[in-house]
């Protein structure tokens, strides 16, 4: 160990040293002021972090990322709801083919037309498929589990000697062996 | 049917043998004493209410006794053996002051335990004599000498079984016990100790300041209760006869540690719980499959075992056996990390994405 704790003072605080690194790093702090304050203060940030309780989700985030841009499916974003439709523009060509190829690119302005809802309906599905696969993805990989704990076992038997003495017929002379040997 | 003297005098000598017969039965049972019955039911015997009168008075003696003595005492447990000589100073109100003499094995040491008040105790609890009773065969077997004091030798047996359990010798002008043995289920001696020298009521006592409390905070039952419901065990009994003293909490690197202390009659055991996941367990810890669950056992005596469920930690500290240490495992929960289901993981999603998006984030 170094003249002083640095990046394990961390490690001590979040309880990820092994059992023989904590016991070293514990008896680093018995002389060291500057660590003390060290990882005091980096215990107090943990215990206010703590404190501050669990995020909440933005009202209103599920429809700000329908309404992003949809990437390679289209050049235009998704309608947010209440949205109206953009109007739409008409090229002049010959009536038949073309006009039956207008009909399925271009909208006529203020009437709806069915293949491009659908479309939308297509194109929003899948993105919120893509969506919730991603939050599944990203979720999987959320590192939700408990902290890490090394139980501090010398404490442990000293306090099992303390609370030894209290059941009758006990043994003082032994609960005390028993605690300095545990010391040792 | 008229029966004719000859045939009746006949018939009357069958007669009188067999109501003598049942007379001989029947007079052991007529003679008995009345017996009280203890809490498990079991009727005891006039042999066995005075053993526990012997027991209460060595657990009053220890509440109203001022000594100081010098033990000799040995503990051995699967991670070894320890031996050493202890000086004892004990003064109910205060304390009790153990010095252990330094040796070949270790540097020895202090060890200063609280009294009633630094305890919180009240007066003497008697339900550690009550399950002496209701799981062990209590005995007088005689009158003994001990460190030159006249004393009355008690034994425990559990209950069927020839092993003895236990064995007491009390002193009989204070109650204070002078030398003592515990064994294991299978006989084998668990540990011992001995007064080698004893004074009562010595000159020198012991100050106030000399006794430390006892860690933690005592938890009544709604405390207890709550930390329950968050996972934290404190049953109230334990496989083996073990019945709950006492719950404690405590904090260790700003965690809550709960602290539940049993008893048997005879041995103590500790168990902690704590919110987390082990870490790495290398050093001092070996690895150990009982039934299905994995433990791991510290190197060092007292028995210590530790072991994970479910994003809590259980640790036991014992002077038990370890055969009684794995019903207690088997007991209590014991399972691997916990799984997370495809909706947590979206609700996690969910949240990691808003922290993104947040600009005050």
């Amino acid at each position: 160990m170094s003249d002083h704790l640095g990046e394990l003072a961390t490690a001590l605080v979040d309880g990820q040293l092994g059992h023989g690194d904590r016991e070293r790093a514990l008896a680093h702090l018995t002389r060291c002021p500057d660590c003390r304050t060290q990882v005091d203060s980096q215990r107090g940030l943990q215990n206010r972090l703590r404190a501050l309780g669990e995020p909440v989700v933005p009202a209103g985030l599920t429809d700000r990322l329908l309404a992003m841009p949809t990437g390679p499916m289209g050049s235009t974003p998704l309608l947010a709801p209440g949205e109206p439709p953009q109007p739409a523009t008409f090229r002049a060509g010959a009536p038949g083919r073309a006009s039956r190829r207008a009909d399925r690119t271009r909208p006529a302005a203020g009437r709806p037309v069915g293949r491009s809802r659908r479309r939308r309906a297509v194109m929003v599905g899948g993105s919120s498929v893509l969506l919730g696969l991603g939050l599944l993805v990203v979720g999987a990989t959320s590192p939700a589990q408990p902290a890490l704990v090394n139980p501090d076992t010398p404490r442990y038997v000293v306090e099992h000697v303390s609370t030894s003495t209290e059941v009758p017929l006990g043994d003082p002379g032994m609960t005390a062996v028993v605690s300095v040997s545990r010391q040792r | 049917m008229t029966v004719r003297p000859a045939a009746r005098a006949r018939l009357a000598v069958p007669l009188r043998l067999m109501a003598s017969l049942l007379a001989m039965a029947l007079l052991p049972l007529l003679a008995a004493p009345a017996s009280a019955r203890t809490t498990a039911g079991s009727v005891s015997t006039p042999g066995q209410d005075a053993a526990a009168r012997l027991l209460q008075r060595a657990a009053e003696a220890e509440a109203a006794v001022s000594y100081s003595g010098t033990q000799y005492l040995t503990a051995w447990s699967p991670v070894g053996s320890v031996s050493s000589v202890v000086h004892i100073q004990h003064d109910p109100s205060v304390g009790t002051v153990a010095t252990v003499v330094p040796s070949a094995s270790g540097a020895g040491g202090e060890v200063v335990t609280g009294g009633a008040e630094s305890l919180q105790l009240g007066p003497v609890d008697s339900r550690a004599l009550s399950l002496l009773l209701a799981h062990y065969e209590l005995r007088v077997a005689g009158p003994v000498s001990c460190v030159g004091r006249d004393a009355t030798e008690v034994e425990a047996r559990r209950t069927g079984a020839a092993q003895v359990a236990a064995r007491f010798w009390v002193d009989d002008m204070t109650g204070l016990v002078l030398r003592r043995e515990v064994f294991s289920d299978a006989g084998a001696l668990l540990r011992a100790s001995v007064f080698a020298d004893l004074e009562i009521d010595p000159s020198t006592s012991l100050s106030a300041a000399q006794a430390s409390p006892v860690a933690g905070t005592l938890l009544d039952a709604a405390a207890r209760g709550a930390m329950e419901l968050e996972g934290y065990a404190s049953p109230a009994t334990l496989p083996g006869g073990l019945d709950r003293f006492d719950t404690r909490r405590g904090e260790d690197d700003g965690r809550a540690v709960v602290h539940a202390t049993y008893s048997d009659g005879l041995s103590t055991l500790s168990l902690f719980s704590e919110n987390g996941r082990l870490g790495t367990m290398a050093g001092d810890w070996s690895r150990h499959n009982w039934g299905d669950a994995v433990v791991w056992m510290h190197s060092q005596a007292p028995l210590q075992i530790t072991w994970q469920n479910h994003g809590m930690v259980y640790t036991v500290v014992t002077d038990g056996s370890a055969s009684q240490v794995k019903q207690v495992v088997a007991a209590l929960p014991h399972a691997g990390p916990p799984q997370r289901s495809w909706w947590s993981r979206l609700h996690d999603g969910v949240k990691r994405l808003g922290s993104w998006l947040n600009p005050f984030d």
